[in-house]
């Protein structure tokens, strides 16, 4: 899939071009629902649509899917706008600030790209020296560790960036507490106080923060390309794409967003990011910026290479409907190469082994 | 049938929904060639909405210990079952299907019939009789919208028809196999997590009329209890809204369109709750109260 013409899926052809739908056939639609609804992007197109005006024109049978599936989104949107709230009471008390992240973000701070975004759990970012009395407080108001063994809860503390996931023992929602945006064992090292910094308070209050729009661009990115979690692949490039179609109209965006990417040693993930909204969703983004990005953020020729095989395939994986060998492949290799970009081999390859010996234990 | 099911699939038009079912199971093809004998079963002439698939789960398991999956565009959200559930694992598969994706709908977990316009809600924890009523009723010449799920338009507060197998648990089989000559009832299978279990064909004209909504016009909660006399008794409108949101597979979803929803058909439904030992005496009092109108 390189280039992105006429022969593209029809989801792909959606995101890229709302209107060309007007020229979808039945066969296209069922295509497009079928692989939204795997990629959980259903309720993002329904927004899309209603946005583009569209919604007189599509089939009879197609509305009432986006119609329930933006119900799913409100429901989900509800639910952060609660969630937070419990969380804000649970950390005010120790005057503890948190980071939204992700999709509580974009649906907290109003942003469109949280317009029909469905959510799994909520990501929060907290400053390290907070980390031991947020979890305190948090256990006190309910959320606790989901149940581990001795070997998960090390690995998540010692080497992770996040505590291990919590549950609320009455509602049963997920809570994941990350510190910083990568793992300290990563090679890539950027300076999480210069995210606290630029972060804004997300509806005027100031204990409950979101990411600059710059940052919020570079987390997403560093989450898609470096966390190895492909599942969602698609959808998070969905989220970068409305970002960037939001913020990048004010003056000096572009600048501050290349200046950023290299002052926080993040231009690979953000290479990737711009050139895969690029090339599968047309997203609007200027030569200058593109070049600027791969001149410090590209990988070698050989690795390179190998992405451009691999990223397609994984990223891809929700548009058949029986993904192949071949999008298995890439997903795995896609998340050894996660777990090696967040930790030395020494670490690493005693990890994977666990892994896959446990898993064959259930 | 057999070999269409298990190559390109079989489209099923039920109700408002075409569902596209591939299966290479043999059981499932009996299944579909008896129980759905009177359906459009395609290829689909408009959208299909839904895509599942029933078959073995690994080639591990094939050969230990012969299982089913049901998976649901790429997904599979039951643990696999005997293969001998595998037409029973489909039609509950569906039900997941509905309940979790036509949230354009509020969804009462209730069999839903319906005569001269006038339809009839029965809610029902497992237990409550609502299938065997519902069954029995069908027999008697109401129209079937569905044994499983109440589907009420968040649009027009109407009720649209899901006609489908009604599932019978247990001595509830043999009661309805003798209930009337016309019954068609499939496969027996026991040891599934809710017993014995079969389906009953729905009758042709409930399959022809399934584009047809209905306005409901009685709410009414049953309790079977064998020996026991019937006895209705009638429901504050408060009291059955309450009942009727636990029984929503969606309320959590909708929100505020649900509770508009459901405070509607409340409002349009003589609402009461009803014990009952005899099932033809307890048909007689629900026909009543649904043809007499508000306060019959």
């Amino acid at each position: 899939m390189g280039s992105m013409a006429e022969s593209a899926p029809p989801l792909i052809r959606f995101l890229r071009e709302p209107q060309s739908s007007v020229r979808f056939q039945r066969s296209d639609w069922e295509d497009l629902l079928r692989s939204a609804r795997r990629g959980q992007l259903l309720a993002r197109v329904a927004r899309v649509a209603a946005m583009a005006g569209l919604t007189g024109k599509l089939p009879d049978k197609v509305n009432p899917h986006f119609q329930s599936a933006l119900q799913i989104a409100q429901s989900h949107a509800r639910s952060v706008a609660w969630e937070t709230r419990q969380l804000r009471d649970a950390l005010a008390g120790v005057e503890i600030p948190f980071v939204l992240l992700k999709g509580a973000a974009y649906i907290a701070a109003n942003l469109e790209a949280g317009h029909g975004r469905l959510m799994s759990d909520i990501d929060i970012m907290v400053q390290r020296s907070a980390l031991e009395p947020a979890e305190k407080s948090l256990i006190e108001h309910g959320w606790f560790p989901t149940k581990l063994d001795a070997y998960d809860q090390r690995y998540y503390r010692t080497w992770m960036h996040e505590l291990p996931p919590l549950q609320h023992l009455e509602r049963g929602t997920s809570l994941d507490v990350h510190h910083t945006i990568l793992p300290p064992t990563a090679s890539l090292k950027p300076d999480m106080e210069k995210l606290w910094q630029a972060s804004l308070p997300a509806a005027g209050d100031p204990l409950v923060r979101v990411f600059a729009p710059v940052d919020m661009i570079l987390h997403s990115a560093v989450h898609l390309f470096h966390d190895g979690d492909m599942r969602h692949g698609l959808r998070d490039l969905v989220d970068i794409d409305a970002l960037i179609k939001q913020f990048s109209g004010t003056v000096g965006f572009w600048e501050t967003f290349v200046q950023r990417a290299i002052e926080m040693d993040l231009t690979r993930p953000c290479h990737y990011a711009l050139k895969y909204c690029r090339l599968w969703l047309a997203t609007p983004i200027p030569d200058r910026v593109t070049a600027a990005v791969r001149q410090s953020g590209a990988p070698a020729a050989f690795a390179g290479g190998i992405m451009d095989r691999l990223l397609p395939a994984s990223l891809g994986a929700v548009l058949e409907p029986d993904p192949g060998p071949r999008a298995r492949l890439a997903d795995f290799l896609m998340y050894v190469r996660s777990h090696y970009l967040r930790m030395p081999m020494h670490l690493l390859i005693p990890h994977l082994l666990r892994k896959r010996f446990a898993r064959d234990e259930r | 049938m057999a070999r269409r099911l298990a190559r390109r699939g079989v489209d099923l038009s039920v109700g408002s929904f075409t569902i596209r079912l591939r299966s290479n199971i043999p059981c499932v093809a009996r299944g579909l060639e008896l129980l759905y004998a009177d359906y459009a079963l395609g290829p689909a002439q408009e959208l299909v909405d839904f895509e599942i698939r029933i078959h073995p789960p690994g080639v591990l398991r094939r050969w230990l210990r012969p299982q089913v999956t049901f998976s649901f565009e790429g997904h599979a959200p039951f643990k696999p079952l005997p293969r001998a559930q595998a037409f029973a694992l489909f039609e509950w598969g569906l039900n997941w299907v509905i309940a979790n994706n036509a949230h354009q709908y509020a969804i009462v977990h209730a069999a839903t019939v319906e005569k001269s316009g006038r339809a009839v809600i029965l809610p029902g924890m497992p237990g409550s009789g609502k299938s065997t009523l519902c069954a029995a009723m069908v027999c008697r010449g109401w129209r079937l919208l569905s044994d499983e799920m109440a589907l009420i338009s968040l649009q027009d507060g109407m009720l649209w028809p899901f006609p489908r197998p009604i599932g019978l648990k247990n001595a509830s089989i043999d009661i309805l196999r003798n209930y009337a000559e016309t019954v068609v009832i499939g496969e027996t299978v026991a040891d599934t997590a809710k017993g014995t279990v079969a389906h009953m064909r729905p009758p042709r004209t409930s399959i022809d009329a399934a584009r047809t909504p209905a306005c409901a016009r009685l709410l009414a909660f049953p309790t079977y209890k064998s020996g026991a006399p019937v006895e209705a008794l009638p429901l504050g409108k408060a009291q059955a809204l309450m009942r009727l949101v636990q029984n929503c597979f969606n309320y959590s979803v909708l929100g505020a369109a649900g509770f508009a929803a459901l405070a509607d058909t409340v409002d349009r439904c003589e609402c009461l709750s009803i014990e009952y030992g005899n099932m033809a005496r307890a048909i007689e009092i629900l026909e009543r109260r649904a043809m007499n109108g508000e306060h019959g």
